[in-house]
């Protein structure tokens, strides 16, 4: 027997988070930035473990390595000697060593760390749930107001400027608009759920759709499976919530993809 | 090179212009004048500036020294760009149409959804471009002919009083090369659309161009077809002799054995 209304608030929470990072989890896998978001969610963390160490508010210092994350995404895209995702991959050890280093030596106690990296979705309260929708409502309203030109500025930055559209300004509402998007999430479902939420269940929409739009509605929905499933599955076999959730994103694809790839090969053995 | 005949009104001249980036300068002494009916191709070896020069006329890089004017009768120069094809990411699952409608964003009100006008103007331009059938076809896949006449559909519809294409026949086959070639041929005469041409094959464009740019060494030397395809002109702009043969009534530029 499922006591869904113990499991009410949580599926809720997970559902309101995943609907904004997988809705923006489809331009970071198409703009080719999944690493900027894994180093981004763990600089929260490192953040929030920070706060909790020097015993000040983990929320500022949250965001504001956050922030200063984001400072370095400029400067990597103009960087030529390395490889982008070398310097992305090193800013992510670092923050989830600091991240780690910074909980241990915190007064807080141990299971704060894992909150923090892995979330605890099961205990999500009201408040949770109503951070998680303004940001939610937020994230969206912005990228359904700036769809055409965010669009165009992700697929075409040179076209774009010739309309007229200031494609350096987009891209720094675009990060703004993740980097609070992955510092209110961290806090609710910890760092990992969140990356898991930005990149694998847009990556499915994108292996199942060539319509742009649908991309969005599958993404979502892929989510929202997840979580259900997810939190079923964590409450009635005693598993850590968020990690659960997080490993029920793949789902959709395991079942999803051989299908894909049947239709696939029907629309070219069709076109022969 | 100043704009001659009735018709001929500048569009865009470049006075001294000195382009690059930071400390790297890329062409000096840039002087140039697009005139209105002028289809002008820019050629140049890979990495010799042509793409640098592009993005100055379009408003995209500013000018180390030396000042760019655009002239329009409505105040306002629309240009049509066709970028190089191959800059474009195809993981973007577009269709054909969306791709075109992209020409149709405003700047000034981005939430404006798309009109009756701009849905026809879409399938316009690929009626233009003879892909009308291909509207809803994704992108991605598309042969590279159909996806460069996609692009140029897109810079059509902007309705632009300057077509700008940057390396638009690049991996082309032979008979799609020689379609596109025609097609902006076309476009440029039956739409009075002023072209700007960028390619490193000077075979591709000596015969559609009415002026010709050499991009070589920071340099950019430009004139008529005419004056610049001359073994004279090739030696100083590549030194490298070169003969020209005229074969069916067009030019071809062949380069001598050593």
């Amino acid at each position: 027997m499922i006591p869904w209304g113990l499991l009410a608030m949580p599926i809720l929470s997970a559902s309101i988070a995943s609907a904004a990072c997988c809705y923006v989890g489809v331009y970071v896998v198409l703009r080719r930035i999944v690493f900027v978001s894994a180093a981004l969610a763990q600089l929260g963390a490192a953040g929030v473990g920070l706060g909790l160490m020097l015993n000040i508010n983990p929320v500022a210092t949250c965001y504001a390595f956050i922030l200063l994350g984001m400072l370095f995404v400029p400067l990597i895209q103009r960087e030529r000697k390395v490889s982008r995702e070398s310097i992305l991959g090193a800013m992510y050890a670092v923050a989830a060593s600091l991240a780690m280093i910074f909980v241990a030596k915190s007064p807080a106690e141990q299971h704060l760390m894992e909150s923090i990296l892995f979330g605890e979705l099961l205990y999500a309260t009201k408040d949770v749930a109503l951070r998680l929708g303004a940001v939610t409502a937020f994230t969206l309203a912005i990228h359904l107001t700036l769809f055409k030109p965010l669009l165009l500025s992700s697929f075409d930055p040179e076209f774009a400027t010739t309309l007229g559209i200031r494609t350096r300004l987009l891209d720094g509402i675009f990060y703004i608009v993740l980097a609070v998007l992955i510092g209110e999430c961290i806090r609710a479902i910890g760092a990992l759920l969140t990356f898991a939420y930005l990149v694998l269940p847009p990556l499915t929409a994108l292996l199942l759709t060539d319509r742009f739009k649908s991309a969005f509605a599958i993404s979502i929905s892929c989510g929202l499976v997840a979580n259900i499933v997810g939190i079923v599955v964590s409450f009635h076999y005693d598993l850590p919530s968020s990690p659960t959730v997080a490993a029920c994103t793949l789902l959709p694809l395991i079942v999803l993809a051989p299908l894909a790839l049947h239709s696939r090969l029907l629309k070219c053995t069709s076109q022969r | 090179m100043e704009c001659d005949g009735v018709a001929a009104k500048p569009i865009v001249t470049a006075s001294d212009v000195w382009l690059g980036y930071g400390n790297n300068i890329v062409l000096r002494d840039v002087n140039l004048e697009v005139c209105s009916g002028d289809f002008i191709g820019l050629v140049g070896p890979n990495g010799s500036g042509k793409t640098t020069l592009l993005k100055a006329l379009l408003k995209m890089l500013k000018p180390i020294r030396g000042s760019i004017t655009w002239h329009a009768a409505d105040g306002k120069v629309r240009f049509g760009y066709v970028p190089q094809r191959e800059l474009l990411d195809e993981l973007y699952p577009l269709s054909a149409i969306d791709i075109v409608l992209m020409s149709r964003v405003s700047a000034e009100k981005p939430w404006r959804r798309f009109s009756s006008d701009d849905i026809d103007a879409a399938r316009w331009a690929l009626e233009q471009v003879g892909i009308a059938d291909m509207a809803t076809k994704p992108y991605r896949m598309l042969s590279g002919g159909q996806k460069q006449r996609v692009l140029i559909a897109r810079a059509l519809s902007v309705v632009p009083n300057v077509l700008v294409l940057d390396e638009p026949t690049n991996g082309l086959d032979l008979p799609t090369e020689h379609a596109i070639m025609e097609l902006i041929y076309r476009l440029h005469r039956e739409h009075s659309v002023t072209v700007i041409f960028a390619t490193h094959l000077l075979n591709v464009v000596i015969n559609y161009a009415n002026r010709i740019g050499i991009v070589h060494d920071g340099y950019v030397r430009i004139g008529t077809t005419s004056e610049m395809i001359s073994q004279e002109r090739l030696r100083e702009a590549y030194g490298i002799e070169t003969t020209i043969a005229t074969v069916d009534g067009k030019r071809l530029v062949l380069v001598k054995a050593s």
